[in-house]
């Protein structure tokens, strides 16, 4: 079967090779695609994730190729190769290798959190393909970048700052419990904000790490109930987030500020959660960082927002992957124009270049130095907001000042 | 620090009656056609989903779901046994474990294909109420309701084993089929009776635990080892072994991640399991069933 | 040895195969050669387990410790004590031969029922996954980055995408030999004596402690090695992979499809459902994930109600019954017996 394969492939590119040897021109010409392979969580702990994120990536490419498509590549269409990982870091790395090796992907994008990022690494490497991944901590291979917060200057920094910050809502937080999801990108968060709490001012008493494997967080939060923190700080997964406040609710115990990341400022907690159980638990005492919020005074997110919830065939809410996804594709669609071809290298070289300054259309999220990679291929400007949840399931911000809607509620 | 030991013990003593009545539907299907259902825990997640189709369908709370998925696992177990149970009879127990994997997988990744990934919540009456034994120490009430339905049951089950006549063939088989034949036990019939039975109680399980907990294709497989070390602590057809392990596991669950951090925490129920398999192979109760 | 044991050297089909297997990495297309990879780290795997489960019997659910120690901890003692991989991969060998001798020793010790062993072995391999992702050392929960390949063979590193293939090749061929020397020495006669009855096979001499742990020992130190291995070609070493018991129980379901105890049985098994399941992930995962485990599932139960001995003693007997004339030559075939 595999030889049929082959013999097949050869005689396929015939024709190619012959066009490609009239010529780049004429060869641009015929390229009337852009293949862009996507990585998803479908199953697993990080569906959240790609049921929140895919459709908007799949709206907004067929906006952009609704209007003309990549112009420096004659209007070439972007095609999407979907492929599930199904959370699964050894999957990441074999799709990928698929999407590279049969179907021929110019550069690849996904969910790609931080253990698939490690996992994806060394084939990005291997075979020098571009890669943009949303929700990375870091970015460990040559060829990867992320549109994730860098584990120190993002995660660590901004949960420390709002921290920190709280003493000048009369709430000085004054010992901590550092909570991460036991994965590589809690352990890096951890690390960092080991050093950073104390430098605020906050004593960390314990670090309870939550295991990922686990049904059920009720140990865990005995042991933050028996410590009686001021607060509960820590990078997370969806799924310990929702179990750990499951916990929180069945022991109603609201004697600690929970700050964490996006499982906490997103749709998803609620819907799992409950009405009951979400009204009272993720409305007190609970922050969570955000890249979106309903009522955030950034006329392109709300804008996009409102486009999406129409016309954008969503499967949930608009929640953070959405607009991460978003976000994504027009990094993506911009790295495109600046390479002007589907030459791997040539994009790899334009992801470096790429550039959405504040108050551009194109740029959703919340960055007051606009979107742009740094050396290491994270985001130059890491900021992000924190958010609280009112009765109606609505987020506002309170952090920072910049676009604070309200006061926090402790 | 008391406050934390009395809720851990009370907790785990709840859950832990639940995985012994999980368990005793194992025990039976064990101790009358040794066969070992590895695919067990996959039949409570199975019945969580009907169960959630039901309250998709026609907005039926979990509990009232068990009227209708009850005789459907009956049903289901009945033709389990006949069909891919009976005609291997006989062969390498490795085989029967491994088709009973591959119902296993049939399961999970079936319902992963028509329900995806993400868990799925079904609202019940009174998911959210709490009981407050006292400021410190408090229940679910869905964990409460659950402990009661497994006891009772577990109750009928144990008249049923050892006051009825079907009882006593049950009893018969597993001392001695070809005796037991011989007295004129129709073998099959109790077997399929049997396998009937234990996963009618998956059902009901199933139901009794779906409230509050969201349900996703994968999580059978900790049912499974979970059912598995219960049965072995108790001795595999041991009745009162059984339901006397699931409280000890569920009890080691709650309090050995409270009180011993981290990792030797998380591998103090297997290290315990292990322990009983070497040196108390029998069960903790040393009487034979 | 038998001299017959070697009679297949003398068949052309045989050389026909390995030769064209040897020299995928000419004709296969990259993405082939990578499936092709993969299903040769599975062949070795369940040929390494066929060692200890269909050729002495014991049925052991926590290899996928050795694998977590092959892979884990020769990555770990390059990257945190810069020890040259190839040496790490021996120390790690050496471990997991200590850790099968000992288990072995338990087994022997408290006179284990087949159940109780797999269910032994079983909590070992959550233990071992929980001791893996706990220990810094080892990488913990995040685990371990290899350095980038570039070539260099003194340190393990092989070069891309061929020289992983022609690794992971040479590592399976391995296994395949040491199945077909094992079956063809006293050793392995005494292995299936004991496999089909304990008891006589002690009564007439079989030293039960000293094979079962010779044959732990090997089955250990080859998966541990397969373990190094796939390490090296994937780069990222992660222990909910490397050490997780759900490997063993894919191991377990190849092997037994193919048919256990025979050398064909675990290679066809492992071969044919590894590349099935890829190609199936590959057409149909985007739209219905987990469609390749389902099939796996139906074809387990297929197999084992209309062939429970495998599918390659099955078609081996099926195939003897066209051709009744010679005696069968047990070189690459071993029975398993039909009752428990």
């Amino acid at each position: 079967m595999a030889k049929n394969f082959t013999r097949r492939a050869v005689l396929a590119s015939a024709p190619g090779l012959y066009l490609a040897s009239k010529g780049a021109r004429r060869a641009y010409a015929q390229e009337k695609t852009v293949k862009v392979g996507v990585i998803q969580p479908m199953s697993g702990n990080l569906s959240p994730y790609s049921q929140e994120g895919q459709p908007a990536l799949e709206y907004l490419v067929k906006k952009i190729n609704a209007e003309g498509g990549i112009k420096s590549m004659g209007g070439a269409k972007i095609q999407l190769v979907i492929a599930d990982d199904a959370s699964q870091p050894a999957r990441t790395a074999s799709e990928a290798r698929r999407l590279i090796t049969q179907d021929d992907v110019s550069m690849i994008v996904g969910t790609l959190l931080s253990a698939q990022m490690l996992a994806i690494s060394p084939v990005v490497d291997e075979y020098k393909v571009p890669t943009l991944a949303m929700w990375a901590g870091g970015a460990r291979a040559s060829y990867l970048y992320s549109l994730g917060f860098p584990y120190d200057r993002g995660y660590a920094k901004t949960m420390a700052d709002f921290a920190g910050a709280l003493g000048n809502y009369d709430h000085k937080i004054n010992t901590a419990v550092i909570a991460c999801s036991n994965y590589e990108a809690g352990q890096q968060v951890t690390k960092y904000l080991r050093t950073m709490l104390p430098e605020r001012g906050i004593k960390v008493v314990a670090e309870v790490p939550l295991d990922t494997q686990a049904q059920d967080h009720t140990a865990s939060m005995l042991r933050i109930r028996s410590l009686k923190p001021d607060a509960v700080i820590g990078l997370m997964q969806p799924r310990e987030g929702i179990l750990l406040m499951q916990a929180r609710y069945g022991m109603n115990y609201h004697d600690s500020i929970f700050i964490g990341n996006s499982p906490y400022s997103d749709q998803v907690i609620w819907r799992e959660l409950g009405p009951d159980i979400g009204k009272a638990v993720l409305t007190r005492n609970l922050f969570g960082m955000a890249s979106y919020s309903e009522g955030a005074k950034i006329a392109s997110m709300q804008e996009l927002a409102a486009e999406l919830r129409s016309k954008g065939n969503l499967k949930s809410e608009v929640g953070q992957a959405t607009i991460q996804a978003a976000q994504t594709a027009r990094i993506m669609q911009q790295a495109l124009e600046l390479a002007g071809s589907t030459e791997r290298e040539a994009i790899n070289q334009a992801l470096k270049k790429v550039n959405i300054p504040f108050g551009d259309p194109n740029l959703y999220l919340a960055r007051a130095e606009g979107l742009a990679f740094g050396d290491d291929r994270m985001p130059k400007d890491s900021t992000s907001m924190m958010v609280q949840w009112n009765a109606d399931r609505k987020l506002e911000v309170v952090w920072p000042d910049l676009y604070a809607q309200t006061k926090p509620r402790v | 620090m008391d406050d934390i030991l009395v809720q851990a013990l009370i907790q785990g003593l709840l859950i832990g009656a639940t995985y012994g009545f999980i368990a005793l539907g194992l025990g039976i299907i064990y101790s009358v056609s040794g066969v070992i259902n590895f695919s067990h825990g996959d039949f409570v997640t199975l019945g969580m989903f009907l169960c959630y189709s039901l309250w998709s369908a026609l907005a039926l709370d979990p509990y009232v779901s068990i009227l209708i998925t009850l005789p459907v696992f009956i049903v289901i177990g009945a033709a389990l046994y006949r069909y891919l149970i009976q005609p291997i009879v006989g062969v390498h127990m490795l085989m029967i474990i491994q088709l009973t994997l591959g119902v296993s997988f049939i399961l999970q990744n079936g319902l992963l294909m028509i329900f995806g990934g993400q868990p799925l919540r079904t609202p019940s009456a009174f998911e959210a109420k709490l009981l407050f034994v006292t400021d410190s120490v408090i229940l679910r009430l869905t964990l409460v309701v659950a402990f009661v339905v497994s006891l009772v049951l577990a109750c009928v089950l144990y008249w049923m084993l050892n006051r009825t006549d079907f009882g006593r063939s049950v009893r018969a088989i597993h001392q001695n089929p070809r005796a037991a034949a011989l007295m004129g036990i129709n073998v099959v019939a109790v077997r399929t009776i049997t396998f009937a039975a234990g996963f009618g109680i998956l059902a009901i399980a199933a139901g009794v635990l779906l409230p509050g907990t969201p349900a996703h294709p994968g999580m059978g497989l900790r049912y499974t080892v979970i059912t598995l070390m219960v049965i072995i602590l108790g001795g595999m057809t041991n009745f009162f072994g059984i339901i006397l392990g699931g409280f000890l596991i569920g009890v080691s669950e709650a309090i050995g991640t409270v009180y011993v951090s981290g990792i030797t925490g998380m591998m103090m129920p297997y290290a315990i399991f292990v322990l009983v398999l070497l040196f108390r192979p029998q069960g903790i109760l040393r009487r034979a069933s | 040895m038998r001299s017959g044991a070697f009679r297949f050297l003398g068949n052309p089909v045989f050389w026909l195969v390995l030769a064209a297997a040897a020299t995928m990495p000419l004709w296969l297309s990259p993405y082939y050669l990578g499936v092709a990879t993969i299903a040769l780290f599975y062949v070795g795997l369940a040929l390494s387990w066929n060692i200890v489960a269909g050729i002495a019997g014991q049925l052991s659910l926590g290899h996928s410790v050795f694998m977590g120690i092959g892979g884990l901890l020769s990555s770990a003692l390059l990257l945190k004590l810069g020890i040259n991989m190839w040496l790490g991969m021996a120390i790690a060998a050496a471990i997991s031969a200590v850790l099968g001798a000992f288990i072995a020793w338990l087994d022997f010790r408290f006179r284990l029922s087949h159940l109780s062993f797999a269910l032994i072995t079983l909590a070992f391999a959550e233990m071992g996954q929980l001791a893996a992702v706990g220990s810094e050392f080892l990488g913990g929960a995040s685990g371990l980055f290899l350095p980038a390949d570039h070539g260099s063979l003194l340190d393990f590193e092989f070069g891309g995408q061929r020289g992983y293939f022609y690794l992971l090749f040479t590592a399976s061929m391995v296994c395949l030999v040491a199945n077909l020397v094992i079956l063809n020495t006293p050793l392995g006669y005494y292995l299936r004596a004991m496999r089909d009855n304990e008891n006589a096979a002690q009564a007439i001499g079989v030293a039960l402690l000293r094979n079962k742990i010779i044959a732990m020992m090997i089955s250990a130190v080859l998966t541990s090695i397969m373990g190094t291995a796939y390490a090296r070609y994937s780069g990222f070493v992660d222990p909910y992979q490397f050490a997780s018991p759900n490997v063993s129980v894919e191991v377990v379901l190849f092997a037994t499809i193919g048919g256990l105890g025979t050398v064909l049985g675990p290679l066809v098994g492992a071969g044919f459902l590894v590349v099935f399941g890829e190609i199936v992930r590959g057409q149909f995962g985007g739209t219905l994930p987990g469609l390749h485990f389902f099939i796996d599932g139906v074809l387990i139960i297929v197999v084992i109600l209309l062939m429970p001995r495998g599918v390659v003693p099955t078609f081996v007997e099926w195939w003897d019954r066209r051709h009744a004339a010679a005696p069968k030559d047990p070189g690459m075939i071993a029975e398993v017996p039909t009752k428990t």
